[in-house]
């Protein structure tokens, strides 16, 4: 079953939080790139990846320089694997080719001697030996890094290179170009010997690193792993990621979420992010609350940590449990879709079909962002209750939030922005009044947290921030009357 | 006679540049290895592809080059093949070229090599630094048709211009051009510090800048050469003192400014360096008498040229002739590197 589409992704910016995760090999980047989320019934593996995570945060506390060197060693790889698979497949290769593996065998060689260090629980990262290999392409046991065809491979190979270099000699040393002519003629002969001979030793390289061509691969899925997890472990170091619990149902149970990207906007403005608390079950969730009161943010939030949790990251809040979900959706108004030809409407209704098929055959997590806010509202209001009482009986977490009245019934989650709901509107007028930016006045005396709402009636609050950002008077007066109407 | 090695004695990195191609800078290149290579660890690399064996333009047959054991190259990993050293492998790099990436070598005996090296500047530079960590005590950069843009000075300390037969039928057409360019080589540099660092700030958001007597700066809004032809009309004045354009400056541009002489006075036209403007003998002897000044941030050290009197389709120009003539013309040292070898 496919765990999440393109689109949800790109409108929770999960990719750009994804390149916050900062590898150091192509190994590791390929990991990062092959994310897979953990399926039902891989709780075990789950939490032998966290515990591996919080092993290697406590070694790295106690051993700084020695996972600096780690490090070192791993951010010069280069991705070599076309290189293997080609000897696999029965390839002589060339003198690049085996420069290259010689080059990435001793910075494994090396690498492996400060992983011989890594405590019982992060064992599983030590490297195969593959030392015979590196011996046979440093024939001389000079050990430096550089490789060319020896003349200690061949004694025929040795004797072709000193006819050689003493031709080479003769023809430096000549200054008729008639004689150069015939040397570099003769030159050319002994070229050819030399190259059929070099082909022979390639040869039997070639077949000495085919044996180890299975346990170099192995070494690199190995280093790909460790390169990842130390990447992981540095995300949440940096910003401020914890172990969740895997819950055993479909719930969730967090304090204190945070959304990484807009808590560095907020940050940046001088302000601060309102970390979300957040108490759900199977079955539907609705989140009503003010305009600019964040509704969207606390989705995206708990949505982004929940697919962290389910791709094995730490997530980012100070205590938290997630489940392990097959599926998760994330529909909000998506202009995309009404440049495709339909309209807002039209496109939530179609991916309301694929959902149904998804809450048919697992447990997953799904997010309606204001449902049905493109149709006329009497009867958009009539499709969000249904919606809210139809994901009801499934069993999957389901997030709505939405403008209307009445969607929330007694058996269902009912969470609300706070908002303004405890604000002092005059107070917060007169100092808008002297104010030169109101927007951001609101969003100071705006209060983010979600709570648990008995009420099935959403906030009036659209009168208040619209007065606060500043209104036509004679505008103001007619909605006045409107309301009064109502009343 | 000039002494070369002496000459290059005090150089780390090097460039040839060649006024069009034939005109014998892979001799060049062999006459510099010949005179340095077995007292000094050579670099060797280029910009793009050069050293082929039958000239893919002219399908002429081309001379290659020879290096002594010990020399580093950089080079594109296809090209290594076609090289007939024995060839230790020293670094791989990231560097793509349409013929693989570029491989760093030291040649553990002599032989021919095929050089392709990166196609820019920057990457030349980290060359450089490669090449010297293994041990290049000289690097040349060979640069390739009509890239002339190696001479640039941030990468190298010092050129050698390459001229011959190759250019023209008409020799004294050869000696202009080639006059030409030497002088554009050889412009001096704007020596107000405090100018040039109001210049190359400019050049980070535009692609030309004019300065004012009153010092006054603005910015041209055009992105491409065309555009800025039509663009500097509406700046000229009186009061003008600089001009100073990013990349190439075309000879349209220069025809421009001479044309609409009658709306400036006295100014300078700055440049990177001299290997952007384009232009010949006549268009530039105008400029001077319009009274515009060309100067460049970057001044290049030319050391000498190079002259080839053979020509691949056949002539060929009186040897000694054509040496002296250009000794006397350009006011520098010149070199036949055919003559020498014989």
């Amino acid at each position: 079953m496919r765990f999440i589409d393109d689109k949800s992704l790109n409108r929770l910016g999960f990719k750009s939080l994804l390149n916050r995760v900062e590898t150091l090999s192509p190994y590791g980047n390929e990991k990062l790139k092959k994310l897979k989320n953990y399926l039902r019934g891989e709780e075990e593996e789950l939490n032998k990846e966290f515990k591996k995570m919080e092993s290697f945060m406590e070694f790295s506390v106690q051993n700084r320089d020695l996972v600096r060197n780690i490090e070192g060693i791993i951010h010069r790889l280069k991705n070599i694997k076309t290189v293997l698979n080609n000897c696999l497949k029965g390839n002589i290769l060339d003198d690049v080719d085996i420069f290259e593996l010689k080059v990435q065998g001793m910075l494994m060689q090396d690498l492996n001697i400060y992983l011989k260090e890594f405590p019982e629980e992060l064992e599983e990262f030590g490297l195969n030996d593959i030392d015979e290999m590196i011996s046979a392409l440093d024939p001389d046991g000079e050990k430096v890094p550089t490789f060319y065809v020896y003349d200690s491979y061949s004694t025929k190979l040795k004797e072709i290179r000193n006819i050689k270099k003493s031709i080479e000699k003769e023809i430096f040393a000549s200054s008729s170009i008639e004689e150069v002519t015939i040397l570099k003629e003769k030159r050319l002969n002994i070229l050819v010997e030399e190259e059929k001979e070099e082909l022979e030793v390639r040869k039997r390289l070639s077949e000495i690193i085919l044996k180890y061509a299975e346990l170099f691969l192995e070494n690199i899925e190995k280093i790909g792993n460790l390169d990842f997890l130390m990447a992981k472990t540095k995300f949440a170091e940096k910003y401020g990621g914890v172990r969740a619990e895997i819950a055993g149902t479909l719930e969730i149970d967090a304090k204190g979420l945070v959304n990484i990207e807009v808590k560095e906007m907020l940050e940046k403005k001088g302000k601060s992010f309102t970390p979300i608390d957040v108490q759900v079950k199977s079955g539907v969730t609705v989140i009503t609350g003010a305009n600019m009161g964040g509704k969207s943010v606390a989705l995206k939030t708990i949505t982004e940590n929940l697919l962290l949790f389910n791709y094995g990251f730490f997530v980012v809040a100070e205590k938290a449990k997630f489940p392990i979900v097959d599926f998760v959706f994330f529909v909000s108004d998506d202009m995309q879709d009404i440049s495709k030809g339909l309209s807002t409407f039209g496109a939530e209704i179609m991916k309301l079909k694929e959902v149904n098929v998804f809450l048919e055959l697992g447990k997953g997590f799904v997010v309606f962002d204001e449902f049905a806010r493109g149709t006329n509202p009497k009867e958009g209001q009539k499709f969000v209750k249904a919606l809210a009482e139809f994901l009801n009986t499934r069993e999957s977490i389901s997030l709505i939030t939405t403008h209307f009245d009445g969607i929330a019934q007694r058996n269902m989650n009912h969470y609300q922005v706070v908002g303004l709901k405890n604000v002092d509107f005059d107070k917060l007028k007169r100092k808008i009044e002297i104010s030169e930016n109101s927007m951001s006045l609101i969003q100071d005396y705006m209060d983010f947290r979600l709570e648990k709402s008995e009420s099935n009636e959403v906030p009036k609050d659209a009168l208040n921030i619209a007065k606060l950002i500043g209104i036509n008077e004679r505008f103001a007066n007619i909605i006045l009357q409107e309301y009064s109407k109502e009343d | 006679m000039v002494d070369v090695y002496t000459i290059l004695n005090g150089h780390r990195r090097i460039s040839i540049i060649g006024m069009e191609k034939n005109v014998g800078k892979t001799t060049l290149l062999n006459f510099l290895i010949k005179k340095v290579g077995d007292k000094k660890v050579v670099g060797l690399t280029s910009i793009g592809r050069d050293g082929e064996e039958v000239d893919v333009v002219t399908s002429t047959s081309k001379p290659r080059i020879f290096v002594y054991p010990n020399t580093i190259i950089a080079t594109a990993r296809d090209c290594l093949r076609n090289c007939d050293i024995t060839a230790e492998i020293l670094y791989t790099t990231d560097f793509s070229t349409p013929m693989g990436n570029i491989v760093i070598v030291r040649a553990i005996s002599g032989g021919y090599v095929d050089i392709a090296g990166p196609s820019y500047n920057t990457q030349i530079k980290e060359i450089f630094e490669l090449m010297e960590s293994f041990g290049s005590e000289l690097s040349i950069v060979d640069g390739a048709l009509s890239r002339k843009g190696s001479a640039m000075s941030d990468v190298t300390d010092a050129t050698i211009l390459s001229t011959g037969a190759a250019l023209s039928l008409d020799m004294g057409k050869v000696i202009d051009e080639t006059k030409t360019t030497v002088k554009m080589l050889q412009l001096p540099a704007l020596n107000n510090l405090d100018m040039k660092q109001r210049i190359e700030s400019g050049f980070n958001v535009s692609r030309a800048v004019v300065i004012y007597k009153n010092s006054e700066m603005k910015m041209l809004e055009g992105t491409s050469s065309l555009e800025s032809v039509d663009e500097i009309k509406s700046y000229l004045n009186e009061d003008l003192d600089v001009i100073a354009v990013r990349g190439a400056v075309t000879q349209k541009f220069l025809e421009t400014l001479i044309k609409n002489r009658q709306n400036f006075r006295n100014i300078k036209l700055v440049v990177n360096d001299g290997t952007r403007v384009f232009t010949d003998f006549i268009t530039l002897k105008k400029i001077e008498s319009c009274g515009i000044e060309l100067r460049v941030l970057n001044p290049i050290n030319l050391l000498f040229v190079t002259c080839n009197p053979h020509s691949p389709l056949g002539y060929e120009f009186p040897k000694e002739k054509f040496r002296t003539l250009l000794e006397k013309e350009l006011n520098i040292d010149v070199v036949d590197v055919v003559g020498e070898r014989e």
